[in-house]
C-alpha cells in the first residue's frame, strides 16, 4: 500500500513538473531487469 | 529499449527536451498496469500535465522509430488541444526527418487537417497534403481516410 502511495505521489509530481515546464509526461512501462 | 534505444544520445536529448519521463517496472507495480490499462510491455503512454492520455504505443521501438512515434505523440497532443500550428510543426518534422518511418501516412493525414484548421488555413491546403499522402502511400489506411476529399 505504501509503495502504491509513493508511486501515486511520484506520478503526481511528474504531472506537476510537466505542467510548469510545458512538457509531456512519458510513462514507460517495462519488465524489471532480470 | 535499455540496451539499444535509450543509450542513443539523440534519444536521451529528445526525451529531455520534450518529456518528464517516468519509468515503471511492471513486476514491481502491477497496480499501475491496471490503472493505466497496460497488459503488455514495453508500453509508452504520453500524458499532459492534467494526466490526460494523448498517445500510446506498445512494443519495442528502435531509436528512429521511437523518435518518430514520440514526435507523433507530441503532434497528436497539440492537435487534441487544438493548437493546430504547433501540431503541424511536429507532423512536418516527422515527414522531413523520419522519411522511412511507418508513421509517415498518419503524420501526412494530420498535417493536412492542421493546414486546414490552423489560422489562415484552407481546404485546398489540406487537399494538397492529402494528395501527396494518396500518391506516396496509396495502400495505407490513412490514404483511404483521405480519399473522400477527392470523390
Amino acid at each position: 500500500m505504501a509503495k502504491g502511495i509513493a508511486w501515486k505521489e511520484q506520478i503526481e509530481s511528474s504531472l506537476k513538473e510537466a505542467k510548469t515546464s510545458k512538457k509531456r509526461v512519458l510513462l514507460d512501462f517495462s519488465h524489471a531487469p532480470q | 529499449m535499455d540496451a539499444v534505444t535509450y543509450p542513443q544520445e539523440k534519444v536521451a536529448l529528445f526525451i529531455n527536451d520534450h518529456f518528464v519521463p517516468v519509468k515503471i517496472h511492471t513486476d514491481d507495480h502491477p497496480e499501475l498496469t491496471e490503472t493505466y490499462r497496460v497488459p503488455w510491455t514495453p508500453a509508452f503512454l504520453v500524458l499532459d500535465g492534467d494526466g490526460t492520455e494523448h498517445y500510446r504505443e506498445i512494443g519495442y521501438l528502435p531509436p528512429n522509430d521511437f523518435l518518430a512515434h514520440m514526435t507523433l505523440a507530441l503532434g497528436r497532443a497539440a492537435f487534441e488541444e487544438r493548437d493546430f500550428a504547433a501540431a503541424a510543426g511536429y507532423f512536418q518534422t516527422i515527414v522531413d526527418r523520419y522519411s522511412t518511418s511507418e508513421v509517415i501516412p498518419e503524420a501526412l493525414y494530420f498535417l493536412g487537417v492542421c493546414r486546414n484548421r490552423m489560422s489562415g488555413g484552407t481546404a485546398d491546403q489540406r487537399r494538397a497534403v492529402w494528395k501527396r499522402l494518396m500518391e506516396e502511400h496509396p495502400k495505407s489506411d490513412w490514404a483511404k481516410k483521405a480519399s473522400f476529399a477527392f470523390e
